[in-house]
């Protein structure tokens, strides 16, 4: 899916942290990490766009990872930084609290996604490493853009 | 080697559009030589290329196709339709190959042996004929193949040479196509006798000079084995290739066309469409950039920068300019197979057609034309087999035999405006509605209640297909949805008019380029939005001021624009946009088009029109309609363009999108009395005109929604019973078998509605008209589209409808109702005069002047309405005649009985030669008082 078998480990991931939660984001989809920049918003996208912004020149769409995992919405005013990642062609903007550092996991290492995760949870990650006795939760790039129903027309 | 089959493809694909053409065209001017020598060529190069690419099939059809073609050039073959058709299919065939080679990297399979059998029939059976005097002219050239196998011959034996280790290097810096242009030259040089033996040899030296020497036999040999294996006769081949005598190069033609062709070559050169998008978009940022930059520079004009970026500006301008050029084609490549298309489809169905093509080169973003290209197709066959009728057909109505398309395109206001037109029989209005019922795709109501013109939209509907058979040609019922759909999704639009029995019009609006468009930048809730400038007509403030204002009408927003209402969405409402805190500017409205629906979009502020580059929205934002892409402004920030298509669809016009029954006729404008009239046919067939002004709304009547009360047919509107009424004046007796459009009139809190049969149009006419008898709802009639148009007086049907209850006798005051309670807003008066023209003159005049009038053509037809039970508040009388009338008059108003107690005012004419005045009224009043009539009123007037 995200990631060609053939590709050698271990994997590389960008740790991002969103709320509490370390989530690693597949090397190769990265394309770069912005800080904040000025995001315009889009009138009626769905709930987890943030909005647009223009990365020289071009058009990113901005996709709100809290929101997307469903969490409470950021504070005004609090830090956050912006995964450029590619897909389809197209670049769209990761809002996360923070970015940390490349990790380069063993593939060996990784886990099933607990059973117990919640639904919404477990369809963004293909699952899980054990890193610095945290858990990195790996994000499924394709189905972070599989986003809510519409949001409400006017 | 890829890279040359990849190259090859090409080249063919645009040589074989061209072709088909050409030899359209040929066929027509057969004496053309210009135009056959390019269809040669064109063959020719084909016939080359695929010898060299070992491309068996296609080099045996070309070869054969070129066979006749070299009959025509030599003037031995006449040009007639048989043989061009025979051609043509070769083309075809090559076509088909070419495009297999394309998808599948080898011919595709196939049998060509009767395409060629046909091909060499034509050729032997002329040459049978001509045997002996062509074996004479050119002994050689014939038996090697004629030019095309020399010229691949030495193409082939070029490449072996080049790819050999041992020659190769001789070719370092060399124009390839030169050379082989040379050799061919000499050889056929040779061939047909017009350069001595040997000739090749010495353009070999010519070109190599000493270092050809050790390598000169390997040249003749590679040409002599392409020879071979391109099956030119052995003998021939040797007799070709003899060395010379002596070394003379002399006695080639110094001037043909094919000797200039390879310097021509390097002029264009063939750029990857990827490479030029990756241009475009690269362009598209700088624009971005320099945007930017402007910006800054207009808060710091002082900055020591300014000068270059005033140049940045310019330069970045002319590049985006260019860079647009690169991608620009004239319209003619789309137009390129349509006469052959035409061709085809007029033999195929036996018709006569001529096609009519202008403008040409008018150039378009070549994205957008790949994207027309269908659409037209499939109209040009529509118009072909539908449109046009059979030479049969069109005698018997009156036309030439040859029908005629007519296919045009030009610039107009940075849009492509592309026109077909046939004058075939047109769209049959009552079978498009018959058979889009038939289909299911309408209801029988909605068929009723459709006007021609809206009828007509029905074959842009999905699944539609006018033609009573199914043809092979068309009428498979993919169409015209298609067309619409695709024209619509580049941002363009096509409209349609059609009279029956003139011809059908189609036009099509497209932009020039989907990249970079002029967008109008607003305001709404804070949030800024660009909407396309194409589809903009005008900018309205709404604030209060010259009578404009938005106005609610349950509760949907209308602004009365010029005697029109046009309806308005919100785009805080449509956006879902919160309003800000404080006061907001004041509204401005956007108008826009779409298709022939008309409408207005509130913002808050309306910027500047700028130059966008239109982004593509994100796919996962994909499914909001509103936004038809995205763009960067000067100052960074990304804004969403509005598609005003998706506007009006959310604003609830969809189905008015399909209609477009608003189709105004500009009567030259500028004419201050001219008012706008809305045209309608009554349920008697006549047309109808209304002032629009005075028309509120236009609403649908639901026939379930008539209900009767008191002998008077009435609805529930809006909270009240509204009273509708026929067009002449009367109750409806019954439903309306289907919705019907209602026009509804208003007065005060009281509303009143009028059942037409369909809305036909909207006019601007001067309303000066012919004044008529208002008794029967009439001030007067116009023209319209060279039929005659009652112009409705509304008062009459007010007065109806406010008196409908009480005994109201038609003009001829035969038959009479019943009860009598009048509840009467206005005075009513009676005029009897048996002057039409008094009659004609003063019933309006005092119609307009706010009384109910009644006209009588006479004292008997006024005691007809009297006995009817008729009432009024006073009686107007021509008392100017003398004698009999005068007495005619006192006694019927003396039988008047009921009326005794009216006013009544005489009215007489001032007449230079008429007996004193006096004497007729004392002549009247003397009767009158016999008669015991109460009043006679003394006042004059002269009518």
């Amino acid at each position: 899916m995200t990631f060609p078998s053939t590709e050698p480990s271990p994997d590389g991931f960008v740790s991002v942290r969103v709320g509490d939660q370390m989530i690693g984001i597949p090397l190769l989809r990265v394309q770069d990490v912005i800080a904040p920049v000025r995001i315009d918003r889009v009138p009626l996208a769905p709930f987890e766009v943030a909005g647009s912004l223009n990365l020289r020149g071009r058009i990113i769409t901005a996709v709100d990872m809290r929101r997307r995992l469903g969490l409470a919405p950021r504070a005004v005013g609090q830090p956050h930084m912006s995964v450029i990642v590619e897909r389809g062609g197209e670049l769209y903007a990761l809002q996360v609290e923070d970015v940390g550092d490349v990790l380069w996991l063993d593939r060996a290492a990784r886990e099933p996604l607990p059973v117990t995760l919640a639904p919404e949870w477990r369809e963004l990650c293909d699952g899980l490493y054990r890193h610095d006795d945290a858990s990195l939760l790996i994000l499924n790039i394709e189905q972070t853009f599989t986003l809510s129903a519409p949001a409400v027309a006017a | 080697m890829d890279d040359v089959i990849n190259e090859f493809i090409a080249e063919a694909r645009e040589g074989i559009e061209a072709v088909d053409a050409k030899l359209v065209r040929f066929e027509q001017t057969p004496d053309d030589p210009d135009l056959l020598g390019d269809i040669f060529r064109l063959i020719h190069s084909l016939k080359g290329g695929s010898g060299f690419l070992g491309l068996m099939r296609l080099q045996t059809v070309t070869h054969a196709a070129e066979n006749v073609l070299g009959l025509y050039r030599d003037g031995t073959l006449a040009v007639d339709a048989a043989s061009v058709t025979v051609i043509l299919d070769a083309v075809d065939v090559v076509r088909n190959i070419i495009e297999g080679l394309a998808d599948t990297g080898a011919e595709p399979e196939g049998d060509d042996r009767a395409l060629i059998a046909r091909l060499d029939r034509i050729h032997a059976g002329e040459a049978a004929v001509q045997t002996e005097p062509v074996a004479a002219r050119r002994p050689l050239l014939e038996r090697v193949g004629g030019e095309a196998t020399l010229d691949a011959a030495c193409e082939g034996a070029l490449a072996l040479l080049v790819a050999s280790p041992d020659t190769g290097p001789l070719f370092a810096g060399v124009d390839l196509d030169r050379v082989q242009a040379e050799w061919r030259e000499a050889l056929c040089g040779v061939a047909r006798a017009t350069a001595a033996p040997g000739a090749l040899q010495g353009v070999l030296l010519e070109t190599f000079g000493e270092a050809l020497a050790a390598h000169d036999a390997a040249f003749v040999q590679a040409v002599r084995q392409n020879l071979l294996d391109l099956e030119a006769e052995a003998e021939a081949v040797e007799t070709l290739l003899a060395a010379a005598p002596s070394e003379t190069v002399e006695g080639l033609e110094p001037s043909r066309v094919d000797r200039v062709e390879p310097a021509k070559g390097p002029q264009t050169i063939r750029v990857g469409v990827d490479t030029l998008e990756g241009l475009m978009t690269m362009v598209s940022e700088l624009v971005l950039i320099r945007n930017q930059l402007i910006q800054t520079l207009r808060d710091q004009p002082e900055t020591p920068f300014a000068g270059p970026l005033h140049r940045l500006n310019q330069v970045t301008s002319e590049l985006q300019e260019g860079v647009m050029t690169t991608r620009m084609q004239p319209i003619s490549g789309a137009w390129a197979k349509l006469p052959r298309l035409v061709r085809d489809l007029a033999s195929d169905l036996g018709k006569r057609i001529d096609l009519i093509m202008t403008g040409e080169d008018t150039e378009l973003d070549r994205q957008v034309m790949e994207l027309i290209r269908d659409p037209l197709t499939h109209m040009i066959r529509n118009a072909a087999d539908h449109g046009l009728e059979t030479p049969d057909q069109r005698r018997a109505a009156g036309k030439p035999e040859t029908g005629r398309i007519t296919l045009s395109a030009r610039h107009e206001g940075g849009a492509i405006l592309i026109e077909m037109a046939d004058d075939g029989r047109g769209l049959p209005a009552a079978r498009i509605r018959a058979k889009a019922l038939d289909v299911g795709l309408i209801t029988p109501a909605q068929a009723a209640a459709m006007s021609d013109a809206e009828a007509r939209q029905l074959i842009f509907l999905p699944g539609f297909s006018t033609a009573a058979s199914v043809t092979a040609v068309s009428g498979r019922g993919v169409g015209m949805d298609v067309v619409r759909t695709n024209i619509e999704a580049i941002g363009g639009a096509v409209e349609l008019t059609s009279v029956e029995g003139q011809g059908t019009r189609f036009t099509i609006r497209i932009p020039l380029t989907l990249s970079i468009i002029a967008g109008l930048v607003v305001e709404c809730c804070g949030e800024r939005f660009a909407m396309p400038q194409a589809s903009i007509i005008e900018l309205v403030s709404a604030n209060g001021t010259a009578g404009r204002r938005i106005e609610q009408i349950n509760g949907a927003e209308v602004l009365r624009l010029r005697d029109r209402l046009l309806p308005l969405v919100s785009l805080q409402a449509l956006l879902g946009l919160e309003p800000p805190e404080g006061p907001r500017g004041e509204a401005c409205i956007v108008v826009a088009r779409v298709g022939a629906f008309t409408f207005g979009v509130i913002v808050d502020r309306v910027f500047d029109t700028e130059e966008i580059v239109v982004k593509p929205t994100a796919s996962i934002l994909r499914h909001l309609k509103l936004y038809s892409g995205a763009t960067i402004l000067g100052d960074g920030s990304v804004i969403m363009i509005l598609d005003f298509k998706g506007m009006a669809v959310e604003a609830g016009a969809g189905a008015l999108l399909n209609g477009g029954e608003e189709a105004t006729v500009d009567a030259g404008g500028g004419d201050d009395r001219s008012e706008a009239l809305l045209v309608f046919r009554a349920a008697d067939g006549a047309l109808k005109a209304a002032p629009l002004a005075g028309v509120a709304r236009i609403e649908e009547l639901e026939p379930s929604a008539l209900e009767w009360a008191d002998g008077r047919s009435l609805i529930q509107y809006r909270g009240q019973l509204m009273p509708v009424l026929c067009a002449d004046g009367s109750s409806l007796t019954e439903a309306p078998q289907a919705k019907r459009p209602l026009l509804v009139f208003s007065r005060g809190a009281r509303s009143l509605g009028l059942m037409a049969e369909e809305i036909v149009d909207i006019i601007e006419a001067a309303a000066t008209a012919e004044l008529a008898g208002s008794s029967t709802g009439v001030t007067g009639s116009i023209v319209v589209a060279g039929r005659a148009t009652e112009l409705i007086d509304v008062d009459f049907y007010w007065r109806r409808c406010d008196g409908l209850a009480e005994p109201r006798p038609a003009t001829q005051g035969a038959e009479a109702s019943s009860v009598a309670a009048p509840v009467r807003a206005t005075k009513r008066l009676l005029v009897v005069d048996e002057s039409p023209f008094v009659r004609m003159l003063l019933g309006p005049l005092l119609a307009q002047a706010g009384y109910e009038v009644e006209v009588a053509s006479d004292p008997e037809a006024a005691l007809v309405l009297h006995d009817a039970g008729a009432a009024f508040d006073l009686i107007l009388a021509d008392t100017s005649h003398a004698g009999p009338t005068a007495r005619r008059m006192a006694v019927a108003f003396g039988r008047a009985s009921a009326w005794h107690a009216t006013p009544l005012l005489g009215l007489g004419v001032q007449s230079l030669s008429g007996p004193p005045q006096e004497a007729l009224l004392s002549d009247v009043a003397e009767v009158l008082s016999e008669t015991g009539a109460a009043t006679l009123a003394q006042d004059q007037e002269a009518a």
